[in-house]
């Protein structure tokens, strides 16, 4: 597998080149373009297998759509026998993406929306952000990629990398992916007058020593300052 | 005439210096500034008169695209024309030498008045896609200005490829191709990918990197309903 991401920050694209026998996961919609003669096998976003696991896989995809505002599909194209191939996928919110290794032992915690694509042994799981989460209305929900292999997340605006030692504040509407080592909870800011007034809602206190990447821009801020100007 | 294309790939402006007798039409709306003394003319794209109008008219029912033109003449005195599109992205130009250029409708800026702009251009089954897709053919011997949402990416093409429909920017047509499924039927109704745009043969072909339509759905649909 060799990728290049191409355009970062603002339109960010990633081509990755499959050797044969090698396969990429791609988060649905997300494919750009490929070479000719890619296999595509769409499958829920699921791990488990056999009958049972389906339904369970079904329904794992399903909350995942309806918590995650994720797609419930992933697409997994290989190249065709004894060939190589390419694929280029980009998300569909402007901003950028970042590559990164899954190891044993190092599970990178991915803000939903923000998973793109992966290759190798790498299972993406729903993570439960926590009750308090939901309060905030700016629906953190985690997914947590395990096993072994290359990530590739997606931000909307750049992405800046901290290399947290100690402690580390970021607004929940900002954050893109964390490594697991570091432990984190969602807070309010200050006292509950800053919550309601500081228009910063609430945050993610961050802690140990790990990556953490967030976006520059936050999708429901957006969001927020569009909504009153749509005609009534 | 000299066209410079700054602040790619995420605010691409088209800057074109016209030399007197020189002109450029470009799409309505798409002009940001002018030298006062260019003259500008608006015309339709389709023939004249009434049937052009109605032409024109259906043009922009049924395609969604704009069907005036607004061509900029330097008469006497040299002078600056700048275009941009819309939306935040690139812009691209393409020199066209008595040969034809498909450009898809909503990416088509600005062209040399040598360069005949046809919008009936039927080679591709638009409405199979149901992406809205259409493409008008950009022909004849002059320079060809187009945008994108998100950056323009070319690929020099010997041999088949895949685009996802919306994605295309414009292609030679000495590329061929044919509008097709992505992998089986479970597939295209749960892939996410719908119709993707198989071409094949030698020749350039511009991609953008973002599907202004997945975008607008994506944001929309965190958006109130909108009340009629």
């Amino acid at each position: 597998m060799q990728h290049q991401i191409l355009y970062k920050p603002s339109y960010a694209m990633a081509i990755v080149t499959l050797q044969p026998g090698e396969s990429i996961d791609v988060e649905a919609g997300s494919m750009v373009a490929m070479t000719h003669g890619m296999k595509i096998k769409t499958m829920f976003n699921g791990n488990a297998s056999g009958f049972f696991g389906k339904i369970w896989n079904f329904f794992v995809a399903l909350s995942r759509k309806i918590f995650g505002g994720e797609t419930m599909m992933i697409n997994r194209y290989s190249p065709p026998e004894g060939q190589v191939g390419q694929v280029y996928v980009a998300p569909a919110l402007t901003g950028d993406i970042i590559q990164h290794k899954v190891q044993p032992g190092r599970d990178i915690i991915i803000q939903s929306s923000s998973y793109l694509a992966s290759v190798g042994n790498v299972k993406i799981k729903l993570k439960w952000g926590g009750l308090r989460s939901l309060f905030g209305g700016e629906g953190l929900v985690l997914l947590r990629a395990t096993g072994e292999g290359e990530l590739w997340v997606n931000s909307y605006g750049a992405i800046y990398e901290i290399d947290v030692n100690g402690s580390y504040i970021v607004d929940t509407g900002h954050i893109v992916a964390f490594e697991n080592s570091l432990n984190y909870k969602i807070k309010r800011v200050g006292g509950w007058k800053s919550t309601f007034f500081s228009g910063e809602g609430l945050v993610c206190r961050f802690e140990g020593q790990g990556k953490l990447w967030i976006q520059t821009r936050n999708l429901g801020q957006l969001v927020h300052w569009l909504t009153p100007m749509l005609p009534s | 005439m000299d066209i410079k294309i700054e602040y790619r790939p995420s605010y691409g402006l088209a800057i074109c210096q016209l030399q007197p007798g020189e002109s450029l039409k470009a799409e309505s709306g798409a002009m940001v500034s002018m030298s006062t003394h260019l003259r500008m003319e608006t015309s339709m794209t389709q023939g004249k008169g009434v049937k052009g109008l109605l032409k024109g008219l259906a043009r922009k029912m049924f395609m969604g695209e704009s069907f005036f033109l607004n061509t900029f003449y330097a008469d006497q005195a040299p002078g600056e024309v700048t275009f941009a599109p819309r939306l935040p992205g690139d812009v691209e130009q393409t020199m066209l030498n008595n040969e034809s250029l498909v450009i898809q409708g909503t990416s088509y800026m600005a062209s040399a008045p040598s360069v005949e702009i046809n919008t009936k251009w039927g080679g591709f089954k638009t409405l199979f896609g149901g992406e809205g897709l259409f493409m008008i053919e950009a022909k004849g011997t002059g320079p060809v200005i187009f945008n994108a949402f998100g950056a323009i990416h070319t690929l020099d093409l010997n041999g088949p490829f895949i685009v996802d429909t919306g994605h295309i920017v414009a292609f030679q047509p000495s590329l061929n191709f044919k509008i097709r499924r992505v992998g089986s039927w479970f597939s295209t109704f749960f892939s996410g990918e719908g119709l993707v745009c198989e071409f094949n043969g030698q020749g350039r072909l511009w991609i953008q990197s973002r599907n202004p339509k997945e975008f607008g759905s994506y944001v929309g649909e965190m958006l109130p309903p909108r009340r009629n």
